[in-house]
């Protein structure tokens, strides 16, 4: 037997997380087919989609009892989530598969997880999960408006700009403010230094984490 | 001698008046101007003054008067007869609180009538994205954290956070040179 390195330890860690253990006892006479529908509407959910239906009509068209087909379930998302996060030039396919042998699942199935974190569909599994990063509200949208103002109850001549603002949040709320001419500049000042300063860490790039 | 303390208290009045009226500072009555500028007075005469006094500041105020219309009206109300006439010293006064204090006037009464919400402040920093658990990052992406400061006179603020990342702030800025246009254009027209 020819002596190899140590290998290096799975991408899953030194201890198999146990949906993952689960999964793979649970994968015992589930058949191809079956077992490809599961992992289609996993890799939805991944990517964001509603599955409870899809979920629904393969648990109610199959034999394997539901508690089975969570515990499967259960691990396949943990499985294919643990494989997204890391980056393709770190775990390469075939260490990938290894990894996956060493649970004693059948080869098709392998080559199945395979095509999913190697393949086409990879990208719009890392789009989606990183929309569920923690992240501070984000704006969709911002209408305005200008006012002047002619005249008040204290000024006779006002004649004063200012700006009406409606922020539109990712979250949902709505944010309606006035802004005086003055705080506009202030405003456009800060946006102008700011979009500068993202542009020179970008050409700086100070941080270059690599693998 | 008593023409320097009569100044004084004339400016010191006018002072007064400003901040309760205009500068929202209300912890000032008018029986403690008395006291304070015109202990000797009695106070029907002091509440003629003090009337006098602001129903002058008020006409100038609402009419955002410049020199030469202060100058004019200041005039006016010298020649005028009876009580309602304004002594040189008060009419020196006048014009000499209107000079230093007309901008803040001006802008205390503008925000006045500013009933809604608004930008109060702003603070901002500019972070790399460097690890999440949930995925790689290859790429540190710059991401921007603003914090905005909405606010009402009389209630406390609130402060809104919010995220950008570079092609959003790239809209934003082209938004504000938008709003910026309009603004110039007003601007010109009035």
């Amino acid at each position: 037997m020819s002596s190899s390195h140590a290998k290096d330890p799975s991408f899953l860690g030194g201890r198999i997380p146990p949906e993952i253990e689960s999964m793979s006892r649970n994968l015992k006479d589930v058949d191809h087919e079956l077992f490809r529908k599961l992992l289609k509407a996993v890799v939805s959910a991944l990517e964001g989609k509603d599955c409870r239906e899809v979920m629904r009509s393969v648990a109610e068209g199959s034999v394997i009892p539901q508690e089975r087909l969570s515990h499967i379930i259960a691990g396949m998302h943990r499985l294919l989530s643990e494989a997204i996060r890391i980056p393709p030039s770190s775990l390469k396919q075939e260490a990938f598969k290894d990894d996956l042998r060493m649970l004693k699942m059948p080869e098709d199935f392998i080559t199945d997880f395979s095509s999913v974190v190697f393949g086409s569909r990879r990208a719009a599994l890392e789009a989606a999960s990183s929309q569920k990063d923690p992240h501070l509200p984000t704006l969709e949208e911002f209408k305005w408006r200008v006012d002047v103002s002619i005249s008040t109850s204290s000024l006779s001549r006002a004649l004063q700009p200012s700006v009406l603002t409606q922020m539109k949040l990712s979250d949902g709320t709505f944010h309606r403010f006035e802004v005086p001419v003055s705080k506009f500049q202030e405003l456009r000042y800060n946006v102008a230094l700011i979009l500068k300063e993202m542009n020179d860490l970008e050409k700086r790039s100070i941080l270059k984490i690599q693998d | 001698m008593a023409d320097v303390e009569e100044t004084k208290s004339q400016s010191g009045l006018l002072n007064r008046i400003a901040q309760m009226v205009y500068y929202n500072k209300s912890e000032i009555t008018e029986e403690l101007l008395k006291d304070e500028l015109y202990p000797e007075m009695s106070r029907e005469e002091f509440k003629a003054l003090y009337d006098k006094m602001k129903g002058l500041l008020k006409s100038i105020a609402i009419a955002d008067m410049d020199h030469s219309q202060l100058e004019a009206f200041l005039t006016a109300q010298t020649k005028k007869q009876g009580s309602g006439r304004v002594s040189a010293e008060q009419a020196a006064a006048l014009s000499r609180f209107w000079k230093s204090q007309r901008v803040r006037v001006r802008e205390s009464l503008l925000a006045q009538s500013r009933w809604e919400t608004t930008l109060k402040g702003l603070s901002w920093r500019v972070d790399l994205q460097a690890a999440d658990n949930l995925r790689n990052s290859d790429h540190s992406d710059p991401v921007a954290l603003m914090e905005l400061e909405l606010g009402r006179d009389g209630q406390d603020s609130e402060f809104l956070c919010l995220e950008f990342d570079e092609a959003r702030m790239n809209q934003m800025l082209k938004k504000m040179a938008d709003i910026q246009e309009s603004i110039d254009r007003v601007v010109h027209h009035a």
